[in-house]
Parts: C-alpha cells; sequence; structure tokens
C-alpha cells in the first residue's frame, strides 16, 4: 500500500466544505496582515499615500464649487458622501478581490492543479492566497480623517439611511466582482485576461465622480458592464438624502438582477474552463 | 512500436502547437482591448464633464471640450503607464532585480523599456485617430511638429516620474498607495482630468513651473494652434530643466537603493 493520500478531506476532518474555505480565508488574512504589520513604517507611509490621494481629490473638488453651485444636482457636502461610499468600495474591492488579476498566470503555468487537487473550492483558495488585508486596513483608516471633516462641516448622516446604502453598496460590490471572476476566466481560451482587467480598471477611477451626470444611455450601458453607478453613485446619492426609499429599492433590484446574471454567467463559464483547462504550463 | 513513437510526437507537436497558438492569440487580443477602450474612456470622459466646461465664461465649445479629451487620453496613453512603477516594485520586491544587476544591460533602462512597449502600439495607432478627431473638431489641420518635440520631452520626464515612485519600493514593502496618490496628482495638475482653465491664474501659473503640464496640457495646447513658436521653446526648456532635474534626483535614489539592495525576495 502506497502512502498516496487521495485529494478530498481526510477522515478525521468534519468540517463541512463551507466551513474549510472560511477557515482558509480567515488564516490567509491574519497571515497577510501578520506580514504587513512586521513592516509598521512601510504601512503608516501606504496609509499617508492614501490620504494624500483623497485631500488632492476633494480640494479639487472644492476648487469646482467655487465655480459653480451645483454639478449635475450634487452640492460639495453630496460629494463628501461620495467619496465615503466611493473609498469604501475600493477599500472592499482591492482588498479582497484584486488579487484575481493574477488569476491568469495560475492558469498559465499550471498551478491551479495544486488548487484543484486540494478538498476546498479552487476559486476561494486562490481569493484566499491574495487577500490584501493590509489595503482594507489603510483604506479605512484614510477615511477617518473623511468623516472627521465631514462632522466639522455639519454632515449628520441618517443612520437608516447610511446602512441601506452600504447593503446596496455591497450587492454592486458583489455583483462587481462576479463580473470580474467572468472576465478571468478569459484566461483558460487566451493564456491571458491582463487587457480585460485592465478595462475594467478605468471604471475604478471615476469612483469618485457623480456618474449620474452622465446620459441615461452610457449610465444603462455602465450599470450592466461596471455597476460603478449601482455600487457607490446611487448609494451615496441615496445616503445623502437626494434619493427616496422606493428609488434605493430599484437600484437593490437592478444590482440584484446584474448580480444574477454575472453569477451565473461566471459558474458557467468557470464549468466550462476547467473542462478546457490542459495545465500546458510548468 | 514505429507507429506510436510518430503518432506521440504528432500529438506534442499538435498540443504544443496549439499552445503557441494561444499565446499569440492572447497578445492581438491584448493589444485589440486595449485600443478600444480609449474611445470608450475619452467618451466617458467628455460626457462626465461636458456641462461643466462648455458653461461660464472663458468655456470652450463642446467640439472643442471633445477634441480635448481625445488628445489628453492619447497623450496618456502614450506616456509610460504607472505600470513602470508596478514593475520596478516587483523586481525589487522578489529580488528578480538582482538577476538584472549581473547582467551588461541598465537595469532600469530595460525595466521601463519593456514596460513602454504598449505605448508605442497607442502611439502608433491611436494618433491618427486622435489627429481626425482633432481636425474635424476644430475645423483645422493641428500643429504636430510643436507637439510631437513636447511629447519627447514629456514621455522622458514621466517615465523618470514613475521610476522615482518605483525606487521606494527599496524602503516599502507595498507602494500601491503612492503610486496612486502621485498618479491623482499628475493627471490633475496636468490638465488630465480637466483643462488648466479650471483653476485660479494664480494656481495656473504656478503649476507652470512644475513639470506636470509638460505632460498633458501643454502638448494639446501645441495640437490644438494654441501656442507659438516661442511658446513651444520656452515650455521646452522647462521640459529639458526638469528632464536633467529629475534624472539626478532618480540616479541618486536608485544608487543609494541598490547600495542597500539584499534582494532576498523568492
Amino acid at each position: 500500500m502506497s502512502g498516496f493520500a487521495p485529494p478530498g478531506p481526510q477522515p478525521c476532518d468534519a468540517r463541512s466544505p463551507a466551513a474549510r474555505n472560511r477557515d482558509l480565508l480567515l488564516a490567509h488574512f491574519r497571515v497577510n496582515l501578520a506580514r504587513h504589520a512586521a513592516y509598521p513604517v512601510s504601512l503608516i507611509l501606504e496609509q499617508l499615500s492614501y490620504l494624500v490621494g483623497l485631500v488632492v481629490s476633494l480640494v479639487l473638488w472644492r476648487h469646482l464649487f467655487t465655480r459653480l453651485p451645483t454639478f449635475a444636482g450634487w452640492s460639495f457636502d453630496d460629494v463628501l458622501v461620495l467619496h465615503l461610499f466611493g473609498n469604501l468600495f475600493l477599500a472592499l474591492f482591492h482588498s479582497l478581490f484584486m488579487g484575481f488579476h493574477s488569476f491568469h498566470a495560475i492558469v498559465r503555468n499550471g498551478r491551479l492543479d495544486t488548487w484543484l487537487a486540494r478538498p476546498v473550492d479552487p476559486r476561494i483558495a486562490h481569493l484566499a492566497a491574495s487577500l490584501k488585508p493590509e489595503e482594507l486596513l489603510n483604506r479605512l483608516l484614510a477615511l477617518v480623517p473623511l468623516i472627521l471633516y465631514m462632522r466639522s462641516r455639519g454632515i449628520e448622516l441618517d443612520a437608516g439611511r447610511l446602512a441601506a446604502g452600504l447593503a446596496a453598496m455591497l450587492v454592486g460590490l458583489a455583483a462587481f466582482a462576479c463580473i470580474q471572476l467572468v472576465w478571468c476566466y478569459a484566461a483558460f481560451w487566451l493564456d491571458k485576461s491582463d487587457a480585460i482587467l485592465a478595462f475594467l480598471d478605468l471604471f475604478y477611477g471615476f469612483y469618485r465622480f457623480p456618474l449620474d451626470a452622465l446620459p441615461g444611455v452610457a449610465q444603462l450601458a455602465l450599470t450592466l458592464a461596471a455597476p460603478l453607478l449601482l455600487a457607490v453613485t446611487y448609494p451615496a446619492r441615496f445616503a445623502a438624502g437626494g434619493a427616496s426609499w422606493t428609488s434605493l429599492l430599484a437600484v437593490c433590484a437592478a444590482s440584484l438582477a446584474v448580480l444574477a446574471g454575472w453569477a451565473w454567467a461566471q459558474e458557467r463559464l468557470w464549468r466550462a474552463g476547467l473542462d478546457a483547462y490542459q495545465s500546458p504550463g510548468g | 512500436m514505429m507507429r506510436g513513437a510518430v503518432l506521440r510526437t504528432l500529438t506534442s507537436f499538435t498540443a504544443y502547437l496549439q499552445v503557441g497558438l494561444r499565446a499569440s492569440r492572447a497578445y492581438l487580443f491584448d493589444c485589440v482591448i486595449g485600443l478600444a477602450t480609449y474611445p470608450i474612456e475619452v467618451a466617458i470622459t467628455y460626457l462626465m464633464w461636458r456641462l461643466f466646461l462648455t458653461e461660464g465664461a472663458g468655456a470652450m465649445t463642446h467640439r472643442e471640450a471633445l477634441a480635448y479629451y481625445a488628445l489628453a487620453l492619447l497623450v496618456a496613453r502614450v506616456g509610460p503607464s504607472r505600470f513602470v512603477s508596478f514593475r520596478l516594485e516587483s523586481e525589487i520586491a522578489s529580488g528578480g532585480l538582482a538577476l538584472y544587476l549581473v547582467r551588461p544591460a541598465v537595469p532600469w533602462a530595460a525595466i521601463a523599456g519593456r514596460e513602454l512597449a504598449p505605448a508605442v502600439v497607442n502611439l502608433v495607432v491611436l494618433t491618427p485617430v486622435a489627429f481626425l478627431v482633432t481636425t474635424v473638431a476644430l475645423g483645422r489641420l493641428p500643429g504636430v511638429g510643436g507637439f510631437a518635440f513636447l511629447m519627447v520631452l514629456a514621455v522622458g520626464v514621466q517615465t523618470l516620474l514613475r521610476l522615482i515612485v518605483g525606487t521606494a519600493a527599496f524602503w516599502m514593502l507595498q507602494i500601491m498607495g503612492l503610486v496612486h496618490a502621485v498618479d491623482l496628482v499628475v493627471r490633475l495638475a496636468s490638465g488630465g482630468v480637466l483643462p488648466l482653465t479650471v483653476f485660479s491664474a494664480g494656481v495656473a501659473d504656478a503649476l507652470a513651473w512644475t513639470p506636470f503640464p509638460l505632460l498633458v496640457w501643454v502638448p494639446i495646447q501645441a495640437m490644438m494652434g494654441r501656442l507659438e513658436p516661442p511658446g513651444v521653446a520656452w515650455h521646452g526648456a522647462i521640459g529639458l530643466f526638469w528632464l536633467v532635474a529629475l534624472l539626478a534626483v532618480f540616479l541618486a535614489l536608485w544608487r543609494k537603493g541598490v547600495r542597500g539592495y539584499v534582494g532576498y525576495g523568492t
């Protein structure tokens, strides 16, 4: 009898697949955070960089609002709320899902085999290995001065609206993540997916702008292809008090529809991709 | 026996031919997607800011605003992207720089050259498109000579800025935040987001002494025929000054970084 253990859960491991995936995510989160915490100066410098980016963006908007009273119905205070939502979105997206940018590499070099041989979902395994908890920490800390500035300007967000806006943002975030996954799977047929992902990256830069200033057709196209409007612009507008509960429900319904569509495509393409996968790398 | 060997050879050949073809297709696809994002980015940026730019005193016409963004985003794509900084970071953090250091090639020049390749493709394919849009939008031929001269300086200055940011990886574990912050400052101060006319005269005058307007605003002014030859020469002189100054700063940082480099990555 050889010592080879077939892939799959060991007899003594009574955890469910979901519990194993969860434990894997938490373990990687802790390890990655500890790795970055070991270099505090680097962490602080990186955090300061995010703060500088935020300040520069707000200075621009402050200047623009000296030249016009409102921008497409947004006041400067509303733009502050937009920045809060935009940066939260980016903090979550970058720390959780940005690692999928390197997914094509593990398909091309054949390393996906190692994930396939383990008793966890390969997608979760790759997600866990590429988590960036330090990004989450840095970006969230950079928001503290923004929140203090908002309070100093007397901006008090209604707790119910804020919570509902954040929930809507999370649905939009999930839709955005599904879209990224779908494009990542192009690597199964094309070897590379950086160009398509760079296409998605193009939209991140617009998170600090009120995208509902775009014409309706452009908003619709953007909503289907890269739902930054659903994840950031509309929830921020709602939290700032510029939209009704009914419109938020409509946004949530649209987000769920986009999420369902892309999640379905994601699952189908994942299966098709695995069928096409030949592990030619080495 | 013989038949089996022939079959195995043919199968291997066909399989790896497919792998090679797939790689070629991937590069072609990369190129096409990269180029296809240009009109989308121009459209979103123009639609986003059109109301702001075309209202009030001294405003642009819609056609001028469209031409402005067609050129601004062309200039941004002809210059080196932030991936120059990320590549330098990757080589430093992974220990790959050690391999460059033992080669006769100049490491930072090799890294910058490799990352500038997509910019060359953009230059060849997108420039005629941007020229066409500008000519149609403005109703006259653009000023190509001054633009080309200023663009050479702009690419040099931009490359050095990217490399300087990349050297931060000698002392920082991760430079993503720094890259994004510098990128934002450069885009705003160079006219990449909004024309510099949106700033007050004092701010615009102060910016004129920095290297930033040369990166987007100044070449566009030359292209749109708003810069006379003395203006081109003046901005060229400022650009040359910054080229030399930034090269000196970069080389100082590079030498200091390489001296302390241990290449412990995997």
